[in-house]
């Protein structure tokens, strides 16, 4: 019998290891609210109405989390076909095949597959689609709308803003538009659900929201030590509790515990390996969930993602003005300091927002070498991609592989073939650390 | 069957074994301590990598004119490689190509590899390792594999379809970049009366400007090597060339360049320390001694 190898990644930090039990347990509540009657829906991560729902009682289901679940038992393959069949494309967005293809079959079997990961996600009572991230989000629940009678909401989120903009003329219109949209979503709440937004919880909520997410932010900054405490496996893991459950008390609780263990290791000089030799930048695209095994590959040769510059990351810090007290207008600024967090920078830089976090990175967590998950069916991760390497090149002479593969359909990844690009990449990682590492190409 | 060349002498170690398991061909490298003489073999891998490791490896030493006790070090690659179970160390084919043809032309700044399953391009530093690279995606249309599926469908030996070309005419387009449909296209060509040699002719710009595309990412850094099997078609150079604007170089036998560049790393004076080694030297030791090896030899 031929022993099945490990495709989940082995985790450095205790406390990312609970994330499987986290993880477990959104979905727990999930199927318990529909259990006991009450509302639940299907969302989408980047949004920023997490603490909205909440405070309407409204169960959140993160369907693209769902997919990244599936993809980690190595479920997913009969969903994707069962979309596919539908006349689904397979070069959709992984996550949206992997649910539609779900919803059908829970639908035609009228009860939840038996192999369904976490005990399945339930039906939800409506739709909360988003602009946030890529442009099929809306298509994806208008689709997943004809196979249910419930209620869509379409929420529009704030984008970078381009740069021959005036941000600071522009700045009060967007977050009066984003405070609209957020309103926009209550008054279709209240209606629906037939009760008043809980203002004062939603303060709240928010409020921890933001003290989660700053704490995870000043956990990654521990990240700069020299070993580093924690790779990018975890970091992938250690993305749920904020992208998915932001509002909670166990969340905060996590990203606490996150950076008392990521302090003590700097403290005692502890790192992810004993000896790090490299120190590498997870520089693009969403990881492959199928198979996170492959960056403890890298660690294999003494390579260690340190810091990621992709989309799933901690926002930053932000103040609170001196009588700001509306919550919406809270959740706009918040939203807009993410939008806007490299917008200087890639102004006075490279010109783009994407591009400049990373030069940033590579500078201040000290990088060997990038790595980018070119993903045929996450095109607003790998769109521009190359182009990225180009600018990226413009001003750093730096190593950079593609890793191509896709973050649900395992059949478009070849382990034989990825490995051997990373020992190659590897070896290139290895050539230009000999000649003194990376080298800035032009005027920073 | 030997080929000889002296541009600089690195096998300062005993004699070591250079071996390339392909998914077409698999391809085997020794190089005479002293002369530089190069003694290689070439067998039709035919989906089984342990056999043809076999048989590969005992031609080479036969042609060496030594034992596998002879053999001190010994480093793989190709997808095959794991199959080399005599193996101490696996080394990536991007690794061995460069080091290969930049120890056959000290001048290659960048490495056109078409081998059967994909094609790379390498961009090569002095001491030959890779400093940037690509390779084509997961699709037939960028590999030597393309050639040989519309061979099949034209009815013509893959080795003929490099001379077949040059007699073209007008070389047909081709409006898909996909091998699949490409294969489909070619049969309703064929039907429409085009000659083969027109749409050999037009297979070969369709991957040439593939690989050219390839190029263009990396950065082209002369002088241009173009190893692989593929190289050994000269329509497919041609269309490059073309395509390209530059004088390719082109090794006397193009597809040991990968088995060659694992030679030299066996040969352990360039061996860099970033390598994997699946094994330690006790445990080379060990297997050198075991019986799985000796069944494979004896």
């Amino acid at each position: 019998m031929v022993e099945k190898s490990k495709t989940t990644a082995v985790h450095s930090s205790e406390t990312v290891r609970k994330i499987r039990f986290f993880s477990r347990n959104i979905h727990d509540k999930a199927n318990k609210a529909k259990a006991e009657g009450r509302p639940v829906a299907y969302c989408m991560g980047g949004c920023a109405y997490h603490e909205i729902l909440e405070a309407m009682g409204v169960t959140s289901v993160y369907t693209e989390h769902y997919g990244g679940v599936c993809a980690a038992y190595r479920v997913s393959e009969p969903y994707l076909i069962r979309a596919e069949s539908e006349g689904y494309a397979n070069n959709l967005c992984g996550y949206c095949r992997n649910t539609i293809g779900f919803d059908i079959v829970r639908q035609e079997l009228g009860h939840m597959p038996e192999d369904a990961p976490d005990g399945g996600i339930p039906a939800p009572d409506m739709l909360l689609s988003c602009s946030a991230g890529c442009d099929h989000r809306y298509k994806w629940y208008q689709a997943t709308g004809r196979y249910w009678d419930i209620p869509t909401f379409s929420f529009d989120v704030m984008q970078i803003p381009p740069f021959d903009t005036d941000i600071k003329a522009i700045k009060p219109y967007v977050m009066k538009y984003q405070v609209e949209q957020f309103q926009r979503l209550i008054d279709f709440l209240e209606k629906l659900l037939g009760k008043k937004m809980d203002w004062d919880r939603l303060a709240y909520l928010v409020k921890r929201g933001n003290e989660s997410l700053w704490t995870w932010y000043s956990a990654y900054l521990l990240r700069k030590h020299h070993p580093s405490p924690m790779p990018s496996e975890d970091h992938f893991s250690a993305i749920v509790p904020a992208v998915f459950d932001l509002a909670s008390r166990e969340t905060l609780a996590f990203y606490r515990e996150l950076y008392g263990e990521l302090q003590f290791k700097v403290d005692h000089n502890k790192g992810v390996l004993d000896q790090e030799k490299y120190r590498l930048l997870w520089a693009g695209g969403l990881p492959p969930w199928h198979t996170m095994a492959i960056i403890n590959y890298f660690e294999t040769f003494g390579a260690v993602f340190v810091m990621e510059a992709s989309d799933y990351g901690p926002w930053p810090f932000f103040d609170v003005p001196k009588g700001m007290t509306n919550p919406l207008e809270i959740l706009a600024l918040r939203t807009w300091c993410q939008r806007v967090e490299y917008w200087e920078d890639a102004k006075k830089g490279c010109g783009h927002s994407r591009v400049q976090r990373i030069l940033n990175r590579i500078e201040e967590y000290d990088i060997d070498g990038c790595m980018m998950h070119l993903t045929r069916s996450c095109r607003y991760q790998s769109l521009g991609q190359i182009h990225f390497n180009n600018l990226i090149q413009k001003y750093v002479n730096i190593p950079l592989m593609f890793m191509e593969s896709d973050i649900v359909d395992v059949r478009d990844y070849n382990e034989a073939d990825t490995k051997r690009r990373v020992d190659a990449f590897m070896e290139t990682v290895d050539s230009f650390k000999r000649k003194g590492g990376r080298q800035a190409t032009a005027r920073r | 069957m030997t080929m000889v060349k002296a541009k600089r002498r690195v096998n300062k170690a005993p004699w070591a074994l250079g071996i390339d398991i392909g998914s077409a061909y698999s391809k085997a490298v020794i190089v005479r301590k002293g002369n530089d003489e190069i003694f290689y073999h070439v067998v039709a891998s035919r989906g089984d990598f342990r056999a043809a490791t076999k048989k590969v490896t005992e031609e080479v030493l036969k042609k060496a004119g030594i034992n596998f006790a002879d053999i001190a070090s010994i480093v793989a690659t190709g997808v095959g490689a794991a199959s080399v179970s005599f193996s101490s160390t696996q080394v990536s084919e991007i690794s061995c190509v460069g080091r290969g043809a930049k120890y056959l032309f000290p001048s290659a700044g960048t490495v056109i590899d078409i081998g059967d399953q994909a094609s790379r391009v390498i961009k090569v530093d002095r001491e030959g390792r890779p400093i940037s690279f690509v390779v084509s995606e997961k699709c037939a249309a960028g590999s030597g594999r393309f050639l040989q599926l519309i061979a099949r469908v034209l009815q013509v030996d893959v080795s003929e379809i490099g001379e077949l070309s040059l007699k073209a005419g007008q070389p047909v387009t081709f409006s898909t970049n996909c091998a699949v449909f490409a294969e489909s296209e070619t049969i309703s060509r064929i039907a429409e009366g085009a000659k083969k040699e027109d749409i050999l002719a037009g297979i070969h710009r369709a991957l040439a400007a593939k690989i050219v595309a390839m190029v263009e990412r990396v950065g082209l850094e002369k002088d241009l090597v173009i190893a692989g099997g593929g190289a050994k078609d000269i329509g497919l150079v041609r269309s490059i060339k073309e395509a390209i604007h530059v004088d390719p170089l082109v090794p006397p036998e193009p597809q040991i360049v990968g088995s060659l560049g694992a030679w030299l790393i066996a040969s352990a004076t360039n061996q860099p320390e970033v390598y994997r080694t699946e094994t330690t030297k006790g445990d080379f030791a060990r297997r050198m001694n075991s019986q799985e090896t000796a069944s494979d030899f004896d």
